[in-house]
């Protein structure tokens, strides 16, 4: 059996069309277990339609806790804690959960021994049977931490699918920005696929996940999303590509079809003729790609 | 020579090595000389966030392992390995007896 | 008044949306909050008079007095330590901490372990047509861009003025971070399935922060029934709609701000302002 290899769609900048590539990707991709890494603001699910849904709870880091009736109010876990987590509410001191970071100091500080570390529920995830193979996706409860916990957690369950089904390939929809959750994304990556567009914002945000990527030293390439839209700036992204060594692996023009489809919320490779050749052409590199590492 | 080996199964030498470095579900520590398992324990730490891979080694580097086996562990705990000049062998199928036998003909 | 402009889903608009709301009024502070990605400057041009590190406290052990002991490594919330004992070595991973304090609290060797100064990123000030410019900007492999956050809100807030804050994206802590001090919230939503799912869950984090909010359209072609349907069970407002063009897109892409794009759009987006602060 081949090894079994994680494909990884990012973009620094959000709302480049990350979501359409990587779902289009996966009705292309064989043998493959389809993962959503972006569980801040997951919607792959919209265009993967799952069916037969199971799932668990998520607990996130332990966070502290007061007991009232311990606590003598001295106020030293106030002054101790770094996050501002600790409010004095009615004369009672308080720790506010979304501010608490779970670094356990007040709990260690406290003469009481009145401040107790304990776990809480912050998101779920789910593992499900699409029309494109099995997929796993998670939800973090907004306002919550600790997303980067539920990442690892999204891609160890689809490596334990994709071992279990004897599969090749875990296509990740990952999250937007360059911090904790994509780090936790990157990390044990074979292949970042990076969606931008030829915006300045679009740009400056594509150097920054670049480094990351090469910080991970994990091999990437380029998709240029509405590519018509300037073509200045796909010129500049295509010399600092070149300049750097990374492939362009398609480009995709803007299109209303695209837009159309998703709205009726189904995967737009199949319907928009615009997609389907650049897609293809991706699929065909990447894959490629992995062929010669043999 | 003492290894370190993270295996998905505690199941003695036919253990089957698990894909992943800090998050195997046991330890093992094998003596390479004698070919006999000096002791098996389960991962306190699979659960936790980040930096579990640290925690790992670091107990690899504190039992006296000069040797891990398994899979490629993440950039982190190859720094605590290097510090504790610990060689590493990735693997990542099959069981203990096979990997063993792999590193001992390289 | 404190308006923080969030969106949820990326790409709605958020920048551009709140970049020219804020150049639209007479006077008004911008505040880019969105530090993994600030791109309001784009829009903004603003002239930067100084840039500062973010600093927070990271610990440093000295090998000589350290009795290797292990505490500090045991109480580490986020494995950024690992003490080696038999080689006497005490290693520290800076991408992995969190500045919390523990390692120092625990150490029971005097002077063993001592905190020390970390760059997460820098702070950028400057003035643009309208009054300040304040942007912070996480260094990247940072894990957590709430400390800066906060920071620039506890340091730089001037509570006289109107602040206009581009809030990061997504729906976790940085979010609810950027949007505590503010008066009104804003959300940028796009009419697709994507936009009014992530739209729900940002709902939640203001409903429960208890904060005032308005909903601007954007992207609009004509589409955005399911979306207003919502809003209207829940009882937001839609209080501001931008149409979908081309024309916009390609004018986005150059750095050129919607105020410039679309004439007339600044006396509205000013109107708006005043309607938000007349309650």
């Amino acid at each position: 059996m081949d090894k079994l290899k994680e494909i990884v769609v990012l973009s620094g900048k959000g709302g480049t069309g990350k979501t359409t590539i990587a779902s289009s990707l996966a009705v292309l991709f064989r043998n493959k277990i389809i993962a959503d890494a972006d569980v801040d603001a997951a919607n792959m699910y919209i265009l993967m339609n799952p069916d037969n849904i199971k799932g668990g709870d998520f607990a996130g880091k332990p966070v502290a806790k007061i007991d009232s009736k311990s606590c003598i109010n001295c106020g030293i876990c106030m002054d101790l804690c770094r996050f501002d987590a600790i409010d004095i509410i009615d004369g009672q001191h308080n720790i506010d959960q979304l501010s608490c970071d779970g670094c356990t100091l007040c709990s260690l500080g406290c003469p009481e021994k009145a401040i107790q570390m304990e776990p809480v529920m912050v998101g779920k995830w789910f593992s499900s049977d699409t029309e494109y193979g099995k997929f796993v996706y998670a939800r973090l409860d907004p306002g919550a931490e600790n997303s980067g916990n539920l990442v690892t957690m999204v891609k160890h369950q689809a490596k334990l699918l994709a071992e279990s089904e004897k599969m090749n390939y875990i296509l990740i929809d990952g999250p937007p920005g360059i911090g904790c959750p994509v780090t936790s994304t990157l990390s044990g990556a074979d292949y970042t696929i990076i969606v931008t567009e030829p915006s300045i914002s679009g740009i400056s945000d594509l150097k920054r996940i670049i480094k990351l990527s090469d910080h991970f030293k994990v091999k990437s390439g380029i998709v240029i999303n509405k590519y018509d839209i300037n073509s200045d700036n796909t010129k500049k992204i295509e010399a600092f590509a070149n300049e750097n060594n990374i492939d362009i692996l398609g480009k995709v023009p803007h299109s209303f079809c695209i837009i159309d489809e998703i709205s009726k919320r189904t995967i737009p490779v199949g319907q928009c003729r615009d997609l389907k050749e650049p897609i293809t052409e991706i699929y065909k590199k990447i894959t490629d790609y992995f062929e010669l590492q043999k | 020579m003492k290894a370190f080996i993270a295996i998905s199964e505690d199941n003695g030498t036919e253990s089957k090595i698990d894909t992943r470095f800090g998050r195997g579900n046991y330890f093992m520590v094998y003596d390479m000389e004698n070919d006999s398992i000096i002791n098996v324990e389960e991962n306190r730490f699979k659960n936790e966030g980040h930096g579990v891979g640290i925690k790992t080694a670091g107990i690899a580097v504190e039992k006296g392992c000069t040797l891990v086996i398994g899979a490629q562990p993440g950039p982190k705990a190859e720094q605590v390995f290097k510090e504790g000049s610990v060689e590493i062998f990735v693997i990542t199928d099959g069981t203990v007896n096979d990997a063993v036998r792999k590193y001992k003909e390289k | 008044m404190k308006i923080a402009v969030i969106s949820g889903k990326g790409g709605t608009g958020k920048t551009y949306f709140s970049t020219s709301l804020a150049m639209s009024l007479e006077e008004a502070d911008f505040f880019d909050l969105d530090v993994e990605e600030p791109n309001g400057y784009i829009f903004i041009k603003p002239v930067i008079s100084d840039e500062v590190q973010y600093i927070l406290p990271v610990p440093e052990i000295d090998e000589d007095r350290c009795t290797f002991c292990n505490k500090c490594a045991e109480s580490c919330a986020y494995n950024a330590l690992s003490i080696l004992p038999q080689l006497q070595k005490a290693l520290f991973f800076p991408e992995l901490c969190h500045s919390c304090g523990v390692c120092s609290f625990v150490c029971p060797v005097d002077e063993a372990l001592i905190e020390v100064d970390k760059d997460i990123g820098v702070i950028r000030r400057g003035k643009f047509s309208r009054g300040n410019f304040i942007e912070g900007k996480l260094n990247i492999g940072e894990p957590s861009g709430v400390p800066l956050i906060s920071g620039i809100m506890k340091d730089h807030l001037n509570t006289e003025r109107t602040v206009i804050i581009d809030s990061p994206p997504g729906t976790s802590c940085p979010v609810v971070e950027s949007i505590k001090k503010a008066d009104y919230v804003i959300i940028v939503t796009e009419p697709t399935p994507f936009g009014l799912s992530d739209m729900k869950l940002v709902i939640e984090i203001v409903k429960d922060l208890g904060k005032r909010t308005g909903v601007v359209i954007n992207k609009d072609r004509g589409d955005s029934k399911d979306t207003e349907e919502f809003l209207r069970k829940c009882g937001i407002p839609v209080i501001f709609r931008i149409p979908y063009s081309l024309e916009i897109q390609k004018s986005y892409s150059k750095g050129i701000p919607l105020i410039d794009t679309v004439p007339g759009i600044g006396k509205k987006l000013k109107r708006l302002y005043e309607d938000i602060s007349n309650g």
